[in-house]
């Protein structure tokens, strides 16, 4: 396997493997804490670790899929990327510049290449205004667009989502969640962004319609070459979307592979029991071995000392509360990286 | 083997401004004792609508207008309410989706739950909060004591979903409607509160309701399935029968539009062209017309329920003739 640095990826979403390219994004040690709401008193106010030490690298037209259960982190990471908060600690670098400690002025200018999808289009779209204004906004403030080619610039984005223009003069609630996705994706294209955060844009919808937005981003992503950082708790719609996914665990990456391998070398036990607790559509599969998960995630407030997953593990050793495990290729050189020494030690097959 | 619930007819409607939406047309299902059935359909299929009908939680506006629940040979929809008040909870039991705005927020666990057991077993103060400590412990909750003198707020929503099942539980219903149960919980947790449900099902020898959108939960737990679809059942079957060999152009569309985590990695996701209709109580005939592939122009009659195969029911007269062969 290559190095994640000479491999540059397609838009048809295949390796080209020799191409030395430079990563578009680099997230350096990012850390996020939030204080802890309606504790004004004592010297130690105590914070959430919602982000706690995360490297990444995000390549030109590549979908990277982050995964993990609420709490983990995932949706701080995207804010982050797309420069809506500060870090507390760590930097976000954009090809090669560090939007985390731009001043808001330069800031504005690159805003427009990082944009985001939420996953609650019902309250990302302001219920008072027309799809028209809604779309419009961004581009008069930005200025990316003239005022006299506004309409034909609306007509385009509503194309690209396939939504019929005639629909401009609708109010959010006048559409269904599936169509209100496709407005809050429009209103991510309307500045052409280089890179879309996608938070959970599927989560809320209906099974068939889910299906009918991710065929919609993958086309979008072809046609016009973005790039994705694509969050999810489901594993299903981040496999089919992603091409390398990253698991997180409080606050933590845990595993990170391309697609393919992850899906069948899962290395940490975190990541393996995310897959065994995916319900499989086949019922005569129902009685399969797999790892139940005892217990709930522990707070973010205080997470575990040492590996943060050693509380919930069923491969913990005393080792394990004690030594914080770095993230490492499973073989030198190798881009699938697991943050458990135990496993790694054992080889990929432990079964 | 008489079934234990009998649903006959069933048609609820919604009034809004003096007009009449049907919303629940003509369901006709049976529960057997011990089994779980399934009902799968998206948002506003009328799944949820038929499971508050069965014990008579409906919205004011909304009015049953036709039809029977007859539940060990009483018909529910004819009960008053003093009647009905005996059959909730202690007979049969239900278990929501949302459990933030099923436990009321100002008072503890042990006090909603010791009220619950007083009123429908008749149980003294004492021996009800030994009898709730004990089932909160069942649901695997391992410091019951503590849980019982806490608010709900103070517990995560895994913690609060077992507490909402101890209570579903704490007086052996005979059946327990479950509505999207694990819908607000994470994976792992799920599983862990999908596994449990199911044990305590075998345990207590229950039937269990369950209401979901979630294709895999319904083939990790039921025996048999109802899709749903624009207020219609579309399809029938044993779970088997419903994923080896789905008849209605509905359902096969719908399982392979979910996305898994094995299989073919390169194709395009098969997604459901359109939309669900609007006016779906217009429509005469097949209401999944617009968005099939098979639709020929005799699917605009009426469509009733053919039979497929042993138990298997699917309302479309093209499956019912065996002119939709698998590819």
């Amino acid at each position: 396997m290559n190095n994640t640095d000479s491999k540059k990826f397609s838009f048809n979403g295949k390796f080209q493997e020799n191409q030395h390219i430079n990563p578009l994004i680099i997230v350096e040690g990012l850390k996020k804490f939030y204080p802890v709401k309606g504790q004004v008193l004592g010297r130690n106010k105590p914070v959430i670790h919602a982000v706690d030490g995360v490297d990444l690298e995000i390549y030109e037209g590549e979908t990277l899929g982050i995964v993990g259960e609420s709490g983990c982190g995932k949706s701080t990471v995207g804010r982050q990327i797309v420069a809506l908060e500060r870090p507390t600690t760590g930097r976000i670098l954009y090809r090669g510049e560090d939007i985390s400690h731009m001043p808001v002025s330069k800031l504005r200018k690159i805003r427009t290449d990082l944009q985001m999808v939420f996953q609650d289009s019902t309250s990302s779209l302001n219920p008072r205004k027309q799809v028209y204004e809604i779309l419009a906004a961004p581009m008069l403030y930005h200025k990316t667009v003239k005022k006299e080619n506004i309409d034909n610039e609306i007509d385009r984005l509503l194309d690209l989502v396939g939504l019929p223009k005639a629909m401009k003069y609708r109010y959010p609630h006048e559409f269904s969640g599936g169509q209100r996705q496709r407005i809050g994706i429009a209103k991510a294209l309307s500045l052409n962004p280089k890179v879309i955060v996608c938070d959970e844009p599927v989560s809320a919808l209906d099974v068939s319609v889910q299906a009918q937005i991710l065929n919609l981003l993958k086309e979008l992503q072809e046609e016009l070459k973005l790039t994705y950082v694509f969050i999810a708790h489901g594993l299903g719609a981040v496999r089919y979307i992603s091409n390398r996914i990253a698991i997180m665990y409080l606050g933590r990456i845990v595993e990170i592979a391309d697609t393919k391998e992850l899906f069948e070398n899962p290395v940490h036990p975190y990541t393996k029991a995310l897959f065994d607790a995916s319900p499989l559509p086949v019922p005569t599969l129902r009685d399969r071995k797999r790892i139940i998960l005892k217990g709930e995630i522990p707070s973010a407030i205080s997470p575990p000392q040492g590996c943060r997953f050693h509380t919930r593990c069923p491969y913990a050793l005393e080792s394990c509360t004690t030594n914080d495990p770095m993230l490492l290729p499973v073989k030198p050189g190798s881009s699938h990286k697991v943050a458990c020494p135990v496993l790694l030690a054992k080889g990929e097959n432990h079964d | 083997m008489e079934p234990l619930l009998q649903v006959k007819d069933l048609t609820v409607a919604f009034i809004e401004d003096k007009r009449q939406t049907v919303v629940v047309d003509a369901a006709n299902f049976t529960v057997n004792a011990g089994e779980i059935l399934c009902i799968v359909g998206e948002s506003g299929c009328g799944k949820s609508v038929t499971a508050l009908s069965i014990l008579g939680l409906l919205s004011p506006n909304a009015r049953i207008l036709n039809g029977q629940v007859i539940f060990e040979g009483r018909d529910l929809l004819s009960m008053t309410e003093k009647e009905l008040d005996r059959i909730r909870g202690n007979e049969i039991a239900m278990i929501f989706q949302d459990v933030m705005n099923s436990l009321n927020p100002v008072f503890t666990i042990g006090n909603q739950l010791t009220e619950a057991i007083r009123i429908h077993m008749g149980y003294d103060k004492k021996s009800a909060k030994d009898y709730a400590v004990e089932i909160l412990k069942k649901v695997g909750l391992p410091d019951a004591e503590a849980v019982m003198k806490k608010y709900p707020h103070m517990l995560s929503g895994g913690m609060q979903q077992r507490v909402m099942i101890a209570m579903a539980l704490a007086c052996k219903p005979k059946l327990i409607i479950a509505d999207e149960p694990t819908t607000a919980l994470d994976v792992t947790i799920q599983l862990q509160i999908m596994k449990l449900l199911a044990d305590l099902q075998k345990e207590f020898k229950m039937s269990m309701i369950l209401i979901t959108h979630d294709i895999g939960l319904v083939a990790e737990l039921a025996d048999r399935v109802i899709i749903m679809y624009a207020g219609h059942f579309m399809e029938e079957a044993s779970v088997y029968q419903i994923f080896e060999k789905p008849a209605h152009p509905y359902t096969r569309a719908l399982l392979k539009s979910v996305p898994t985590i094995y299989g073919d990695l390169e194709k395009r996701l098969p997604s459901i062209p359109g939309t669900v209709p609007d006016r779906y109580q217009d429509i005469e005939g097949c209401r999944f017309y617009d968005r099939c592939p098979y639709k020929i122009p005799s699917c605009k009659e009426a469509q009733p329920y053919f039979k497929i195969g042993q138990n298997h029911y699917a309302r479309c007269h093209r499956a019912g003739k065996g002119e939709l062969p698998y590819e």
